[in-house]
C-alpha cells in the first residue's frame, strides 16, 4: 500500500465524520463546508463534497434550508439534526477510541 | 475574436467562449451520468452547479467579461474529474458500471442520429464506427429502407455518451484536400502519408479510393470543436486529458515533416485548390441530380395520384359506357380512398427524406414515424382489401375482357380517363 493510497482510503474514511463534524458548530453552506475541508487538506477536489451531503440528508442526519444571500443567489444552509447530533456522538467516541489505540502502537513501536 | 454564449449557471448568468462552453457541457453531462448512477438525486446536480457559478463569478470581472476556456479548466480542476470521485464511492459503483457493460443489447442511438439512430445504433453495438454502416445502408437501396424501418419500429431508442466513443471526422486543418485521409489516420491510429500512399495508389486501378474518399467525404463531418476534436482522436473528455490533447498540438505542430513527405505532398499541395473547387462542385452537382431524381419522382407520384382520382371519382353514368360503369363499381369506394392517402403519403415521406439527406438535419421523429406508421397502415390495408377485389372482377368478367386487350383506357381533356372498346 503506497503513502498516497494510505491518505485516499484514512480521507475517505474520515470524510463523513468531518463534515458533521462542521455542520454541527453552526449553520453553513456548501461553500463554507468545501473552504474548511480544503483549508485542513481532508479534501483535494469539490465535487466530492456533493454526493456526501445528498447522503447525510436522506439518512436524517442533517437538514437543510435555503436563505437569501446578500450577494448573488439565494443559498442552501445546512445544520445538523437531533438525530444526527446523537450518530455523531458515537462518532467522536469510536474516534477517540481508535485514535487513543492508534497512538499506543505508535508508542509502544518507539 | 470568439463566438460567445449566454449559459443559466446555478441561477447566474455568464457568457461564455464556445469552445469553453463545449467542455463545460460534456462535463457537466458526465457528472450527471455519474451521480445519477450512484445517487438518484437531482439536487447533488444542482448543488454542484451553483458551486460552479461561485467559481466562475470569482473569474469575471469588468475587465474580463467572458469565461473561456482556461477558466473552465481551471473550474474542472477546483471541482474534481471522474476519477477523483470514484477513488472516493468506488465501494458503492462498482456493481453498477458492470451491470452497464453487461448489458450489449441493440439499442437505437439518439444521441448521434440522421434520422432515427439505426445505423449509430448498430454501429454502437458493434463497436464501429456509424459511418461504414451509414454507408453500407446507402449502397443497399432499396433493401435499406425495410430494414430501416423495421429496426426503427423494433428497437428502442438510447442516449448514448458520446465521450467515450471514437468518431470519424475529417481534420480539414490538418488535411491535405478535404482532410479525409488524416481523419481516417487519426481514426486508425495509421499514418496519414501510408493512407495518402493508398488512395493515390488505387487512382491507378479504377479509381475504387477515389469513390471511398468521395464518399467518405459526403458522410462525414468536419471536426470543428475541441470536443469533436477530441472525439476524432478516441480521447475521454476530461480534464487530464484535455491538457494532453492540447500538448500534443502544439506538439504536433511544431514537428517540421521529412523531405520525403515534402515531396510526395507538393503535388497534391499545388492541386488543393484545384482539387476542392472541383469537389465543392461536384458535390454541389450530386446534391442537384439527387434533388431532381427525387422531384421527378414526387412529381411521377403526383401525376399519379390525379389520374387516379379521376378514375376514381369521376361520375360516369351507365348510359355512357356500361363496361366502364361495372369496372368501377367493382372498384370500392374504401380501396380508392386508401390508395389516395396511400400514394399522398409517399410524397409526404419522400419529400421529408429528400431533405434530410440533402441538409444532414435531424428529423422530428415523433412526426416522421407517425407518417411511417400511416403508411405501412395503409399498404396492408391495400394488400389484404386487393385479392378480393381481384376475385369479384374475375366474377364479373371484367378481368379476362381487359387482359384479352377488348378494352384499353385513354386519356381525354374534358372527360378524364375514358374505358374505350377496342374494335
Amino acid at each position: 500500500m503506497s503513502t498516497e493510497n494510505f491518505k485516499i482510503q484514512i480521507r475517505k474514511g474520515l470524510l463523513e465524520f468531518c463534515v458533521l463534524q462542521i455542520i454541527s458548530k453552526k449553520e453553513v453552506y456548501a461553500s463554507e463546508i468545501i473552504e474548511e475541508l480544503k483549508n485542513s487538506k481532508i479534501i483535494v477536489v469539490e465535487g466530492t463534497v456533493y454526493p456526501l451531503l445528498s447522503r447525510l440528508k436522506k439518512s436524517d442526519y442533517i437538514t437543510h434550508e435555503w436563505k437569501e444571500s446578500t450577494q448573488g443567489p439565494p443559498r442552501k444552509y445546512y445544520s445538523i439534526s437531533a438525530y444526527g447530533l446523537e450518530h455523531l456522538k458515537e462518532l467522536i467516541v469510536s474516534w477517540n477510541d481508535i485514535n487513543s489505540s492508534v497512538k499506543e502502537l505508535i508508542k509502544t513501536k518507539k | 475574436m470568439k463566438k460567445t454564449l449566454t449559459i443559466n449557471i446555478g441561477h447566474s448568468i455568464f457568457n461564455i467562449e464556445e469552445d469553453a462552453y463545449d467542455i463545460l457541457n460534456r462535463y457537466l453531462d458526465s457528472i450527471k451520468n455519474y451521480f445519477n448512477k450512484i445517487d438518484n438525486d437531482l439536487e447533488i446536480i444542482k448543488d454542484f452547479e451553483l458551486r460552479i457559478a461561485e467559481n466562475f463569478s470569482s473569474k469575471v470581472s469588468s475587465s474580463k467579461q467572458c469565461i473561456d476556456l482556461s477558466d473552465v479548466k481551471e473550474v474542472i480542476e477546483i471541482m474534481g474529474s471522474l476519477d477523483d470521485f470514484k477513488e472516493i464511492y468506488n465501494d458503492t459503483d462498482t456493481e453498477n458500471v458492470k451491470e452497464e457493460k453487461k448489458s450489449n443489447k441493440l439499442f437505437r442511438d439518439s444521441s448521434n442520429r440522421i434520422i432515427a439512430g439505426v445505423c449509430s445504433g448498430i454501429a454502437e453495438y458493434f463497436k464501429i464506427d456509424p459511418i461504414i454502416v451509414r454507408v453500407l445502408f446507402f449502397i443497399a437501396v432499396p433493401l435499406n429502407l425495410i430494414v430501416y424501418i423495421i429496426f426503427w419500429i423494433g428497437i428502442p431508442s438510447k442516449d448514448f455518451n458520446p465521450d467515450l466513443r471514437k468518431i470519424l471526422y475529417r481534420d480539414k486543418e490538418n488535411g491535405v484536400i478535404g482532410g479525409v485521409s488524416k481523419g481516417l489516420s487519426n481514426y486508425l491510429k495509421i499514418d496519414a502519408n501510408i493512407i495518402r500512399i493508398v488512395f493515390v495508389v488505387s487512382l491507378f486501378f479504377g479509381g475504387a479510393g477515389l469513390l471511398f474518399y468521395l464518399l467518405l467525404w459526403l458522410f462525414t463531418k468536419e471536426a470543428k470543436t475541441i470536443g469533436q476534436k477530441m472525439n476524432m482522436s478516441g480521447f475521454n473528455v476530461n480534464l487530464s486529458n484535455i491538457e494532453d490533447f492540447i500538448k500534443k498540438k502544439t506538439k504536433n505542430l511544431n514537428s517540421p515533416e521529412n523531405t520525403l513527405t515534402k515531396v510526395f505532398l507538393f503535388p497534391f499541395r499545388l492541386l488543393a485548390p484545384l482539387i476542392n473547387a472541383f469537389l465543392k462542385i461536384g458535390v454541389f452537382v450530386f446534391k442537384t441530380i439527387f434533388f431532381m431524381f427525387s422531384s421527378i419522382f414526387i412529381v411521377f407520384i403526383s401525376v399519379l395520384l390525379i389520374v387516379f382520382s379521376t378514375i376514381s371519382f369521376k361520375d360516369i353514368s351507365s348510359e355512357q359506357d356500361s363496361e366502364f360503369y361495372e369496372l368501377l363499381n367493382a372498384l370500392p369506394d374504401y380501396f380508392a380512398t386508401f390508395s389516395v392517402v396511400f400514394l399522398l403519403l409517399t410524397i409526404v415521406i419522400s419529400v421529408i427524406i429528400s431533405f434530410y439527406v440533402l441538409f444532414k438535419k435531424k428529423s422530428n421523429s415523433y412526426f416522421f414515424m407517425v407518417l411511417i406508421f400511416l403508411w405501412i397502415a395503409f399498404l396492408i390495408l391495400i394488400m389484404i382489401s386487393l385479392p378480393n377485389i381481384i376475385l369479384n372482377m374475375q366474377e364479373l368478367y371484367l378481368l379476362p375482357n381487359w387482359i384479352d386487350g377488348n378494352y384499353s383506357f385513354i386519356w381525354k381533356w374534358d372527360d378524364g380517363i375514358m374505358l374505350n372498346k377496342n374494335n
